[in-house]
């Protein structure tokens, strides 16, 4: 890297520099039933520079990656090519971020371990988990992941962060006498709790077993469609993400800060704060791309959009303050403990192709592969139907539990009861 | 194109590992992987000519096995002491000792001899940046300057130059081609509400690609103006013409990714147990490979090695054959199809879809449209989802346009979710067209990762679905 420094500096073109190294090392095992079917393991490294040139009153980038076999003549050649391909480009001028250091570790249990004890210890814990007379893990993918970001600019930032992992893409089988049928599951997780695995697998195998016994409805089905975190952080996350500077600067974005994204809320208020860390998420992070350190900023208050958030460079532009790039969507808690959301008749979707939350078009539905009926008295599992609303009015007619979890990127209520859905 | 010159020099070093790791495994290749993306893309604000650093890739990717577990190991360089290197890499390759007994077994893996060199011609060098800059800024200028409702156009101009070498005991491949996509993407407002839209250009060389672009300007304005009048769809069944993007999406979701045989391994794709039975209407067809036509997944062996195929997946509404990675084949005992492919050196082998259709029938769009009283034509994929085990289907489509006693009129819906059950879905399909277009646009998960470029497409479907 000194070389590369050093090289940068020599180049009279180049105005400003950030390189950005992603190295990652892991430890993989790929299961098929209970056999193992593929060992990897990898030790890789992303190198990339962006050489930014200043011209007339313009600012320029363009970014190039090193490969592990460049030479200094290839390396003094990129840079050469990059600076004739920044030079092309007629940005507004603006400022890297400056003058920070850091050398940090984040959160976590599984550093200091083999990587291939950790793989065989999840292994095993998910295969047992899922042993059913009826059914199992039919395929076991897991990911055990040490993470190294390194980045450096050209005024004084100088961070690096590391980060362990553990992902696990399991999928659940029920073997029924007519049909067999799955469900998907992913889990990145920072801290393993093999407990915790255990027994989200052993829920998850009740599920697969409802769907393997699971019908459709023989008649229209109207009432609130219970959510649950996987799909609530993808609803949240559609909403927190579209107040992203690049999308303000890009008049993109189709609300701004004052405007209202719930126009009549009948039920719980709204709240979402962009993070730098949560306890539990695997996505926290001390600094973003560019080396602009994590503020946390809510970006919606009750309802109403209050500010946006995003990087160094287009927080110069609108003339805001950097937030960084955070990565943690965080919702507030509603007022409802989850069991009394759930007292009341309403569809429980367990399990979605795919929730499609359309902010343009006004749009929330999708295919529900799994979902529990509760009419009051009895939880039917339904298979074979399909959801859709308009998302305004689900935004005012939502109530948000008071339990929270975490889930990846997102940190909020456990489940939400939402009105106003067609089931058909 | 040739043969990188990084791959080039690199290829004695691949000969002298295979050997090395030879008198541990039965069976070593290596894949090194030499890929340089580019982009240029300006919008109304900024604009960025550079590498696009999420598919520029360069490395090795090694596969090892001995009749039993596969072995993988992914690496930058292969600079160096070769014999380290090699230890180094069969010492790090350990197996946690209560694993060792669970380890699948596999057939002997064919190494069947082959040299070449294959490329495929390219005019990606004939055009510098400052042309492909200035020629975006031209369509976004004209963009920007077509309605006051356009808020900001992108126009977007991506190159992939490809170079792959394969070194087993018996083979010696390398592989040159490129392929280049093309977007303008408009963001229009009026009032309170807010579209976006996109038209887009493909093909192995830029000057086609550059020609097309600015022709489809016109297009996407008017698509934009009348987007922006689009309502939410009444869920219901309805009778649909689907356009070649949204067939092609309903081919790679509801049978693609069913017939990739990793998935007949792992017991996870009901078609494994319905090869040679109706699973369509009589008049469907469907192939996939990298050999079967000329798109963003054609290439000339697949990252195991294998030459590119033409797979014949259902004939005549027949399942007839699925599609698979030399690992798979080795557990099935069946010949592989040319369909190994990785999201990068630094990701595993799967048995992945190329370019999938579904094939041309004999009916003319228009009659296809006047068959329906009350329906909706289909249009531009947005996003799928597959369920291979229990065939349910989602397929998210831009925009519908409502049929009335007919004629395709100018009600807009937007966006439309079609959902269902695969065979009910294949077994409504009444009429296709003689047309046929494949997009080479679109990029395919396994599950929700593993991503890779693949295009699908065919010709106008006639079907009957549940839209949402």
């Amino acid at each position: 890297m000194k070389k590369i420094i050093e090289l940068l500096q020599q180049n009279p073109q180049v105005n400003d520099w950030r390189i950005l190294e992603n190295s990652t090392e892991s430890y993989e095992l790929f299961f098929i039933h209970d056999q193992l079917e593929t060992v990897r393991k990898t030790d890789t490294c992303t190198c990339t520079v962006t050489v930014y040139v200043d011209h007339q009153d313009f600012r320029g980038n363009s970014t190039f990656t090193v490969y592990a076999s460049d030479t200094p003549d290839d390396l003094a050649a990129k840079i050469q090519s990059a600076c004739a391909k920044a030079a092309l480009v007629c940005d507004r001028p603006y400022a890297l971020p400056s003058e920070g250091t850091l050398k940090a570790k984040l959160p976590s249990n599984l550093e200091g371990r083999a990587m291939s004890e950790i793989a065989a210890e999840v292994g095993r814990a998910v295969l047992a988990a899922g042993h059913l007379p009826t059914g199992g893990i039919n395929a076991l993918e897991v990911f055990v992941k040490k993470t190294t970001v390194h980045v450096q600019n050209s005024r004084g930032i100088d961070k690096e962060q590391v980060r362990h992992s553990v992902a696990i893409e399991a999928i659940p089988t029920y073997n029924g006498e007519k049909e067999s049928v799955e469900l998907y599951e992913y889990y990145d997780l920072s801290t393993l709790d093999l407990a915790d695995l255990s027994a989200k697998i052993k829920g998850r195998m009740q599920d697969v077993s409802a769907r393997g016994v699971a019908t459709r409805p023989t008649e229209g089905i109207s009432c609130p469609v219970l959510l649950t975190a996987g799909e609530l952080r993808n609803l949240f996350g559609t909403l927190a993400y579209d107040r992203g500077f690049y999308d303000a600067y890009a008049h993109t974005n189709l609300l701004s800060p004052g405007d209202l994204l719930q126009t009549d809320p009948q039920g719980d208020r709204i709240t979402i704060t962009m993070r730098d860390h949560v306890e539990g998420s695997p996505a926290g992070s001390y600094f973003d791309a560019d080396g602009t350190a994590l503020v946390p900023c809510t970006v919606i208050k009750d309802g109403k959009v209050v500010a946006n958030f995003g990087g160094s460079r287009f927080a110069q532009y609108l003339g805001c303050e950097p937030t960084g790039e955070l990565p943690i969507c965080q919702v507030d808690g509603g007022a409802t403990p989850e069991a009394a959301l759930r007292a009341v008749p309403h569809l429980e979707c367990v399990y979605m192709s795919g929730l499609q939350v359309d902010t343009y078009s006004d749009y929330i539905g999708g295919e529900v592969r799994l979902a529990y009926y509760f009419d009051g008295t009895r939880r039917i599992p339904l298979t074979g139907i399909s959801i859709s609303a308009k998302l305004s009015h689900v935004l005012n007619h939502l109530r948000l539990s008071s339990e929270t979890t975490v889930q990846g990127r997102y940190a909020g209520p456990a489940a939400a009861l939402l009105e106003g859905f067609n089931i058909f | 194109m040739a043969l990188s010159a990084f791959l080039q020099s690199k290829k004695e070093a691949c000969r002298a590992l295979v050997e090395a790791l030879g008198r541990h495994f039965d069976y070593v290749s290596i894949l090194g992987t030499d890929v340089k993306a580019t982009s240029v893309r300006v919008n109304r604000q900024i604009s960025n000519v550079g590498e696009d650093s999420g598919s520029t890739e360069c490395g090795f990717v090694l596969k090892l096995n001995s009749g039993r577990a596969f072995f993988e190991y992914s690496l930058d360089d292969i600079t160096g002491d070769i014999e380290a290197l090699a230890d180094r890499i069969v010492a790090e390759l350990v197996i946690d000792p209560s694993l060792v007994d669970a380890c699948i077994q596999a057939a002997p893996i064919a190494d069947e001899p082959l040299v070449e060199s294959f490329e495929r011609p390219s005019d990606l060098a004939d055009f510098d940046e400052a042309t492909l800059l200035a020629h975006c800024n031209q369509i976004k200028d004209q963009l920007l300057a077509a309605d006051e409702h356009i808020v900001n156009a992108m126009v977007i101009i991506r190159t992939l130059n490809v170079h792959k070498l394969f070194v087993s005991t018996n083979k010696m491949l390398d592989q040159n081609y490129a392929w280049v996509n093309a977007y303008s993407i408009i963001t229009y407002r009026d009032g309170d509400k807010m579209i976006s839209a996109r038209e887009g250009a493909n093909g192995p060389c830029l000057g086609p690609v550059l020609e097309r672009l600015p022709t489809r300007t016109p297009i996407l304005v008017d698509k934009a103006r009348h987007l922006i009048t689009a309502t939410p769809i009444e869920p219901g069944v309805y009778d649909v013409i689907t356009d070649p993007s949204i067939t092609g999406l309903i081919a790679h979701e509801a049978f693609g990714h069913g017939v990739e045989m990793d998935m007949f391994v792992k017991d996870r794709a009901l078609a494994k147990q319905f090869v040679g039975d109706y699973v369509a209407a009589p008049i469907v067809s469907m192939r996939d490979g990298a050999a079967s036509c000329l798109s963003v997944a054609s290439y000339f062996f697949d990252d195991d090695g294998v030459p590119a195929h033409d797979t014949q997946i259902i004939k005549d509404g027949i399942l007839v054959a699925g599609i698979s990675d030399l690992g798979s084949a080795s557990v099935l005992g069946t010949e592989p199809t040319g369909n190994g492919r990785r999201e990068s050196y630094k990701r595993k082998a799967y048995s992945r879809m190329t370019n999938t259709f579904f094939e041309p029938g004999q009916d003319k769009l228009e009659d296809m449209i006047a068959s329906i009283k009350h329906g909706y034509m289909i249009f531009e994929t947005n996003n799928g989802m597959e369920d291979p085990k229990n065939w349910a289907i989602q397929c998210v489509a831009e925009y519908g346009i409502e049929i009335v006693d007919g004629k395709l009129t100018d009600h807009y819906v937007s966006p439309v979710v079609i959902s269902g059950y695969v065979p009910d879905l294949l077994k409504s399909i009444t009429m296709i067209s003689d047309d046929f277009v494949v997009e080479g646009s679109g990029s395919c998960g396994k599950g929700h990762k593993e991503w890779v470029r693949v295009s699908d497409g065919g010709p106008a479907l006639k079907a009957r679905v549940k839209l949402g």
